[in-house]
């Protein structure tokens, strides 16, 4: 082994993972040259000495990368406020354009418009209720499929004396 | 409580599962930090930065995820960030002279002042690659796997670089020595 090889191989000799063979070799040779002998002592020491460099956080420091959590948290609350604050907005405004064309008559076709669409969420509403009846009281199911098989029968007896 | 279920318990809004990761991790992350930049007001920045990132990253991780890892390697790229603006700010000269002071554990009132200051400046003149393995494996002792995965470089690199780092250093701290 000479010099330069001992520059390529002191890390692996000081963390002891030369083979046996090399570790011969190595040290052989540090036997004999004292500037490679100096070398090596001082890679150890510098290795052992830079260990000492080592910084730690204090406790200010690590208090603020502890609020990093509530001030995230607050920022989401914020968000999802706002966003409420957004949706009841736009209800509201809307409920009170809608109020506006429907009890005045600023504009005649939005009037007529807003009562057709009342007309039918009245009628849509009026049925939902009655299916929900009729899926939640079996009776008056029946009662009405009764009274549905009836009408149908009126309407085909009064087809038949027509026709 | 291991890292999978201290993230867990983050994501459910676990406060007490951030304040454990932020003391297992944060010392590693600011000595890095400080040790790259050898100014310890950035290096708090370069520590606020990576937390806040972290924060953020944690409600995407899935399965498995190494934090060590993941915080090294970020940590290193904000210290290079920061290396570059300084670098074309020309400020690269204020480093041998702007290592402050932070609280001294009894280790290292051990070690001389001045040795101290000497190899701190010496591995601030040290190029990245090679300054970012001096602090990993020698100042904050990860193993070369760790090292490997964090920089995402194969083993057999990472000693050969660091084992030459090492030299270099040694160089440059031996003319810093002969220069007093």
């Amino acid at each position: 082994m000479e010099c330069k090889d001992i520059e390529l191989f002191v890390s692996d000799y000081i963390e002891n993972r030369l083979d046996k063979d090399k570790r011969r070799e190595f040290e052989n040779h540090l036997f004999e040259c004292e500037k490679c002998r100096i070398f090596v002592e001082e890679i150890r020491e510098l290795t052992n000495d830079l260990i000492y460099l080592k910084k730690g956080t204090n406790f200010i420091q690590k208090n603020r990368l502890y609020v990093i959590f509530d001030n995230n948290m607050e920022k989401e609350e914020e968000k999802n406020n706002k966003v409420l604050t957004w949706i009841i907005l736009t209800a509201a405004t809307i409920i009170l354009v809608f109020n506006l064309f429907y009890f005045t008559n600023l504009i005649p076709s939005m009037n007529k418009i807003t009562h057709i669409l009342v007309s039918k969420i009245e009628k849509t509403a009026v049925r939902t209720i009655s299916y929900i009846k009729m899926f939640t009281n079996p009776e008056d199911f029946a009662y009405m499929i009764r009274k549905n098989n009836n009408n149908l029968n009126n309407k085909k007896k009064k087809g038949g004396k027509n026709g | 409580m291991n890292d999978e279920a201290l993230i867990h318990s983050c994501k459910t809004g676990d406060k007490e599962a951030w304040y454990m990761l932020v003391n297992k991790y944060s010392n590693l992350v600011f000595s890095i930090a400080y040790n790259f930049t050898a100014d310890s007001d950035e290096a708090e920045d370069v520590l606020q930065e990576v937390f806040i990132k972290f924060f953020n990253k944690i409600k995407e991780i899935e399965g498995d995820f190494n934090i060590k890892s993941w915080l090294v390697r970020v940590t290193k790229n904000y210290c290079i960030d920061i290396w570059r603006k300084r670098k074309r700010n020309n400020f690269i000269n204020e480093l041998n002279e702007n290592i402050d002071s932070q609280a001294k554990t009894p280790e290292e009132e051990l070690l001389e002042k001045h040795k101290k200051e000497i190899l701190e400046s010496s591995i601030s003149e040290l190029e990245n690659d090679f300054k970012i393995l001096i602090i990993l494996r020698d100042i904050e002792g990860l193993s070369y796997e760790e090292i490997s995965e964090s920089l995402k470089i194969p083993i057999g690199t990472v000693k050969s670089r660091l084992n030459r780092a090492r030299v270099l250093l040694l160089k440059k701290v031996r003319s810093k020595e002969d220069g007093m």
